[in-house]
Order: C-alpha cells, then structure tokens, then sequence
C-alpha cells in the first residue's frame, strides 16, 4: 500500500503567549483518512503546518513509518500538500505545476509527462495541461492542487481546509471526489476543517481539537453517537441538552432529574447517585408518542415548525418545561404538525447522551 | 449622466498649464535643435561625428547601466525582507528607506563629498586604523558618482521591488518546498519569475533617471565621468550655444523614451517567459 | 537513521547582515552631517573635537542666506498651492472620467518624473528667456508646478482609487447637494492623499536643484542654488549646518502625517 502511518508524541508549539499545540499525541494509521477537525485557534492548522515541516515543535516528536522527521525540512518529506488559496504558481501552466515535485526530483521529461497526464486524469482534467492557473474555475484549480499533491507517489497527502471557497454544491461533490481519489490510492489523508458535516463524510476518523488539546478522536459515528464530552456533543451535531442530578441507579438504567423531567439512559460507567450532569438527546431521536414505545415520554406543544426541505425541525415546548428541537424526516408522522398542536414527544433509552455538566 | 461630461473638464485646468509651460517649451527645444541659424541636422551630425561628445554619451549609458545593476542587487535583498516582516517592523524599515529619498538631493551629495575626500571620513578612519598608507582617491572618480548615484536612486528601486513582492503569495514557496524544492530552488524557479515585474519596473526608472543626472556626477565625478546633462548645462549658460545645447537635450530625451521602450518589452517579454513542462 | 535536529538558519542570517548593510549605507551619510554640522573647528570633521553653533549663526547671519531661505519657502509655497490645486482636479477628472485620451493625459502629466530634469529645465529656461521670466519667483513657480503635478495627481488618485464612491450616493440620497457632498464626504476622505500631495510638492519644490540653477537670477536665488554655488567653490561648513536643518525638515514631513490619522503615503 502506498500510504505511510503518522505519529504525533506530545507535539507542542507555542507562538509567544499563545499556545497552539499543547501537547498532542495522534496516530494515523496507514492509508487512512483522519480529520482535524476545530474552530479556529483551535489548533488543526499549526499541527498541518507541523505536519509539513512549515513549523518545528517546541517539544515532541513526529513519525513516518516509524521514522522521526520532526525536524526534516518540507522538501525532504515528500508530503503533498494542498492549501486552502491552492497556491498553484501562476507563471506556469497546469502540467508544469503539476509536473514542479517531479522536476524537482529530476526525473526524465518523458516520465514526467506520463505521469502529470495520470495525474490530471486521474482528478479530471485531462487535456488541461497547457492552460494557465488564471483560465480555470476555483473547482478546475483545486483539482490542478490535487493532481500536484499526489503525482510523486507521495505516501501523505496534507490538506488545509482545501474546499472552503467552493460553493455548497460544488464542495459536496468534491469531497466524494477527494475520497475516492484517496481509497483508489491507498494514500494516508490528514484533513483540516471547520464544518462538522464535511469530517463526518470524508473522514475514517475524526479528532477533534479544542485550544491545541485533542478532546475526542474516533469514527465519525463514535463522534455522533458517543460524544466524549459536552464539546463534542455541541461542535458536531446539533443536542438537546438537559442539565440535571442523577437520582438513582437501577441495573444499568440511570434516572436523571432535570428540573423536574425524569430522563431515563442507559447508565455508562462511573456514574454515581447524586452527581451532577447533562444529558443530550438528538434531534433527530424525538418521536412522537405514536410511532413507538418510547422509554422518555413528555406532554409538549408544537411552538414552531421550520421547514428545511429533506426534514422539518419543530421548536416543542414541553408542559411545564423547557424548550426541545425535535426533526422529524418528510413523509412521515411527524410530517404536518401545527403550532399549537398538542403532541407527546419521546426518545429511547439508548438515545440518551450523557456528557459533564456546563 | 451630466457627471460623464463633467469629469474631463476636471483635467483641463492642468491640462491647459502643461500645455503651456511643459509643452510647449519642449517642442520648441525640438524645434530650435533643428535650426542655428539654417534648419537642418548639423548639431546631430556634430554630436555624432565628435569623439568627445559620443564618449559622453557612451559613458553616461555606462554609468546608468552600471547604477542599474549595483541598486539592483543592494535592493533587492532589502526589499525582500521587508515584503516579509510584520506591519509594524516594516513600516519603520520603510521609513527609513523613504527618509533618504525625502532628504535633498544636494544635501545627499554633500554628504558623500564630505565623507569621500581625501581628508574625508573614510579615509581619515581608513588611514588611522593603519589599513592604507594614503588616502585613496575615492572623490571625483568613477567611484564616486556610483556611490552618490546608487545611494540616490537605491529607495526607487526598493519601494519597485518591494510592492510587487508584496504580492508574491508567501504559500507559493511553501507549495514549491513542500513539492521537493530546496529553498535556493523555490527561489529560483518560483520567487524570483514572480518577482521580475517588479525588478523591470525598477530597472526601467533608476535607468531612465540615471541618465539625465546632473547635480551628483558634477560634484563627485571627476573629467572622465562627465555626464549627459553636464554637457547640455555648460553649452547653455557658458558657451551660450542654445541650438547646440537644444540638439544634446534632444538626444537625451530620445536616448529616455527609447529605453522606456526597451523596458517595455522586457516587461511584455516577461508574462511570455513562463514555463512549460 | 537521519539525525532529527533543528537545521542552522544560514540563509536567513545572511539575508538581515545584507539588508542591514544596505540600511547602513542608506542612513549613514545623511546622519554623519548632523554632529559635523555642530563642529568647533573651521573646516568639517568627524568626530568635532568640540562643539559649537558658529556655522548655524553663520546662517542666521549672513543674509544672502536668509534671503535665499525665503525665495524657497516662497516659491515652494505657491507651487504647493497651484499644484495641489490643479493636481486634486486633474486627479478626480482622470479617476472617475472615463473619455478618449485618458490615458494619453495620465502618462503626460506622470512625464515629468521620469523625463531628465535637466532636460525640462533647459526648455523652461529657453522659453522663460524671451519672455523675461528668468530670475523671478513666479518662474520658479511655474516650472516647479509642472515637476510637482505628478506627485500631486499620484498621491490624489491613489485615494481616490480606494474611495467607494456608493459613500457619495448615499449622501446624496440624503438630502446633500453636490457641493456639500463634497465637503462633507468627498474631501474628508481624500484629504490624506490631498495633504501627502501637498507635502511631497512643497518638498520638491523647496529641494530642487537643477531648474533652479537655470531660472534663478540676482534678484530671486533659491536656497539650493546658494548652496549649490558654495559647495562648488568651497566646502563651507555652514552648508553642513543648513544640510542639516534641511534634513530635520525632512524627517519632520515623513513623520507628521504618520502621527495625525490617515496614516503614511499609501
């Protein structure tokens, strides 16, 4: 297989005052595609920059296949990378751009004509050689980036945030592109991003950074499902959250008092009776009463119906109680609901998310 | 719109001005190079065919030249670094490459009489630290007038340099580093092609200015650097030559526009200098 | 196994000792002047044995020097006037007008900063001869306001070209006539380019050499004429002591804008 493992032990950078990176340990195994995922200053871009070489750690090591290049400047890690402005070189046309790493490792002119048409077959845009950077769409140059970040055989591709300046339509079908391109190469992926919905689609794995210390990494469904703590649970996803004291403890089953509303979870270890928490249910996981047994049951009404094409969320108020999202996909029950309506709403046992109180 | 019609007659008042005290008196010099007294191209063919006049020229396009390349290069690392650093840093540096720009051109050229004569600062220290024996001729030598002409044009060179290097996107040489290319290759093969508008631009006008110099090669040149303008000045005010003179301004001015037009393509010639794979 | 250590930063080392020699050579020379301009002794030194003020009070003194002090701020007063004038003008008619030979216009009115100077000082001079011109400060005025219009018009247009003119409309829809969109609007935003025009043309004018040379006479002697005359007889020092005001003026129009808002030229 072509990718190669990364390994980040206790990497830290720190600009001045601020620090970027505290003290991260990551692995990547090979192959595989891995998300930073964060706000900004959270930290994913330094560890990109780091990745690279663009940046030296204060402490730590970096490792390929087991081989520490903390400090091995960037022209020496065949890493492809691409940035989020593309930065193609605007006095040479696309197959001299992407021909440049091949050039740079002195590779035969033959060769390195075969293999910037793979390349640019490969991200389709075959045919395109001989126009320059300023003559393509913002799609046609981020693919041109692509196709130079991978023509070397570089066993780790680097991405910055590559698809924010592209519209909504255009980005969603890259991202399917990009992962193609990447399983068809075996090639190890480390994508930075903001948009939640984007790791989850692309990703093999996510981590999540928060002010340069890593909060959860995991599937994306471990992410969505299980959400470490109350960060992840409100950066990916939308919740519903219930801040509340456990009240008891029964075989396995955990009732938790949240101002009144009796939440029933199934009880993760370590919990104990009397301690403070929130639990979080998924938008998506509210049901109304006649569609299922459910364990959670409330009487509400309908406050506000907002239509968002493939669903409609509702604004439920519960009686005597606060304020819940639910999202009720079309064609279903939940499909007509009136303001004003009254609805039971309710959730499973399992639907329950408990995270650390605010 | 009554403003499309408005706009032009903004530019007339000065238009006219121009017309009166700049063009006028040009084309007159034009004019008058052509008489004195009959019309024809007897100064021309003065200038061509007598040996002291072509060196003069032939040595004050040396000198432009040779002022061209040495800003050149002192700019270039210069600007460089300052297209790197931080708003604020650069802003003082700035500064003090404006201020010599600001300062006169005379004071400037005092300054270098000052410290390049013989019993100047530069070689009272050189001699006092036992490195020479005898001052060195450094005053009214070819020497000199490089000196006071570089450190004259030097900031028009820098600040031409400097903003188009401010644009030269900084993650281009990342993504060249990052495709293999050692710094001394990023450089080559992407900074500096990025940066030739900049180095044409500079070039053309410290060549261009360089030609027409008058107050610093009079003061630190000697005889043999003699330049263009020096000429023109002593066929006016002393030998009251003004056809004469007129025909050597001429030539000046004719020797300017040609080399803005070679300039030009250079510049042209460089969006086609781009690479192929 | 490569050895995993920080590289030495060679390149960049080299690149601060260069553009700090470059600096050097840049500053040193206009600064050396200041601390021999206060020497004691009767021909210039570095270092002055001792100081004193005898070439400053040798200025303040002589009053061909006063004399030649005040034809320069004279004339450099009414070039500013009569280019910032005709320049802001010029500027807003080039910016904003779209017409056949704009760019016809632009490039003659930009010719003076690059045509030789001495140049356009000989066809002045020829000119201004006939029409008994030469030797007066209106001359002076007139031939320093056509090398002085550029600076004027670049540093206008460079404002204006930043300006969104959707500014003006929207006071226009408020009620304000043309005239009072301008003043209230309009000149307040472009002010800092009008006032670094000014500041450039009155600089020029007071610094310039050449022109001078030709178009001064007995009765109107700019400044930099007197002492181009002394510094070629002699090295007086008090040209040291004038050089060195020149140069504190100088550094006094870098800085005050910088200090008031608006900023330093664009």
């Amino acid at each position: 297989m072509r990718g190669a493992s990364l390994r980040l032990e206790g990497v830290r950078k720190a600009f001045g005052s601020v620090t970027a990176v505290d003290g991260v340990t990551l692995n990547v195994e090979r192959g595989t595609f891995l998300t930073l995922l964060g706000s900004s200053g959270s930290g994913k871009t330094t560890m990109l920059m780091l990745l690279a070489g663009f940046l030296m750690p204060d402490s730590g090591t970096i490792l390929v296949d087991g081989e520490p290049i903390t400090f091995r400047p960037p022209y020496k890690r065949n890493f492809g990378v691409v940035f989020q402005n593309y930065a193609l070189f605007p006095h040479m046309r696309v197959a001299a751009n992407v021909g440049f790493p091949l050039r740079m490792q002195g590779l035969p002119p033959d060769t390195i004509r075969r293999k910037v048409e793979t390349a640019l077959e490969l991200v389709k845009l075959a045919g395109h050689g001989a126009r320059f950077p300023r003559q393509l769409s913002g799609g046609q140059q981020q693919r041109v980036a692509l196709a130079r970040a991978i023509v070397a055989d570089q066993p780790v591709l680097l991405m910055d945030e590559p698809l924010s300046a592209l519209d909504k339509q255009l980005r969603e079908h890259m991202q399917l592109e990009v992962k193609n391109i990447q399983r068809r190469l075996g090639v190890t992926v480390v994508y930075v991003t903001h948009d939640q919905t984007e790791a989850l689609v692309m990703s093999d794995r996510v981590a999540v950074l928060r002010e340069g210390r890593l909060e959860q990494v995991g599937s994306p469904r471990d992410l969505y499902d299980h959400p470490a703590n109350r960060y992840v649970a409100e950066f990916i996803g939308e919740s519903n959250f219930l801040d509340g004291t456990v009240r008891e403890i029964t075989a396995g089953e955990c009732r938790v008092d949240c101002a009144g509303l009796l939440v029933i979870g199934v009880c993760p270890p370590g919990i104990r009776v009397g301690q403070r928490l929130s639990v979080a249910v998924r938008p998506e996981r509210l049901r109304l009463q006649s569609e299922a047994l459910l364990a959670n049951r409330v009487s509400a009404t309908i406050d506000e119906a907002i239509y968002v094409g493939d669903a409609i969320k509702y604004r439920v108020r519960v009686m005597n109680g606060p304020v819940l999202t639910m999202k009720a996909g079309r064609g279903g029950a939940g499909d007509d609901l009136k303001p004003g309506q009254p609805v039971t709403v309710g959730w499973t046992q399992e639907d329950v998310m408990f995270v650390e109180a605010p | 719109m009554k403003a499309a019609l408005g706009w032009p007659a903004l530019v007339a008042p000065a238009m006219l001005f121009l017309l009166v005290v700049f063009v006028v008196p040009i084309v007159m010099v034009l004019a008058l190079s052509f008489s004195g007294p009959q019309i024809g191209l007897q100064h021309y063919a003065r200038i061509a065919t007598t040996p002291v006049y072509v060196r003069v020229f032939g040595n004050t396009l040396q000198i432009a030249l040779g002022v061209t390349l040495a800003s050149l290069v002192l700019a270039y690392p210069l600007a460089y670094l300052l297209s790197t650093l931080g708003a604020r840093t650069s802003i003082i540096l700035l500064g003090l490459v404006i201020l010599p720009w600001f300062t006169s051109l005379l004071v400037r050229s005092f300054a270098w009489m000052v410290l390049l004569g013989q019993n100047g600062v530069i070689n009272r220290g050189l001699l006092s630290l036992g490195i020479i024996d005898k001052p060195l001729p450094l005053l009214y030598s070819a020497f000199g007038v490089y000196v006071g002409m570089v450190h004259i044009l030097l900031p028009y060179m820098v600040l031409a340099l400097y903003s188009v290097m401010r644009g030269i996107d900084r993650d281009l040489l990342r993504a060249a580093q990052s495709a293999g290319a050692p710094p001394w290759r990023a450089f080559l093969h992407v900074y500096l092609p990025l940066s030739l508008p900049g180095v044409a631009a500079g070039s053309l006008l410290v060549f261009v200015m360089a030609t027409g110099f008058y107050v610093t090669p009079a003061l630190l040149g000697g005889p043999r650097q003699t330049m263009i303008a020096q000429l023109i000045t002593s066929e006016i005010n002393e030998a009251v030559n003004w056809e004469f003179g007129a025909a050597l301004a001429t030539v000046l001015l004719l020797v300017t526009l040609l080399g803005l037009t070679a300039f030009n393509r250079l510049l042209g010639m460089d969006r086609l200098l781009t690479r192929d794979a | 196994m490569r050895a995993d250590r920080p590289p030495p930063r060679w390149g960049l080392f080299t690149l601060y000792v260069v553009s700090g020699a470059v600096l050097v050579f840049l500053i040193v020379p206009i600064l050396i002047i200041i601390p021999m301009s206060f020497g004691s002794a009767l021909s210039l030194e570095f270092p002055p044995r001792s100081l004193s003020l005898q070439w400053y009070v040798k200025y303040f003194t002589t009053p061909a020097w006063l004399r030649a002090t005040g034809i320069s701020f004279q004339v450099a007063l009414g070039t500013t006037i009569l280019a910032t004038a005709l320049g802001t003008l010029a500027a807003f008619g080039l910016v904003r007008g779209r017409f056949v030979g704009r760019d016809l216009l632009l490039a003659l009115i930009l010719s003076p900063l690059i045509i030789p100077g001495i140049v356009i000082a000989v066809a002045i001079y020829l000119v201004f001869a006939r029409v008994h011109l030469v030797g007066s400060p209106l001359g002076l005025v007139l031939a320093h306001t056509v090398l002085a219009l550029p600076l004027v018009v670049v540093n206008v247009a460079a404002t204006l070209k930043g300006f969104d003119e959707a500014v003006e409309r929207a006071a226009m829809s408020l009620g304000a006539g043309p005239i009072r969109t301008f003043r209230y609007v309009t000149f307040p935003l472009i002010r800092p380019g009008v006032i670094a025009g000014a500041l450039f043309a009155f600089m020029a004018s007071f610094d310039e050499v050449i022109v001078a040379i030709f178009l001064s006479g007995r009765t109107a002697t700019t400044l930099p004429k007197r002492m181009w005359d002394s510094v070629l007889l002699e090295t007086d020092p008090t040209i040291a002591a004038i050089s060195t005001m020149l140069i504190v003026l100088a550094m006094l129009v870098l800085v005050l804008p910088t200090l008031g808002r608006g900023g330093s030229r664009g």
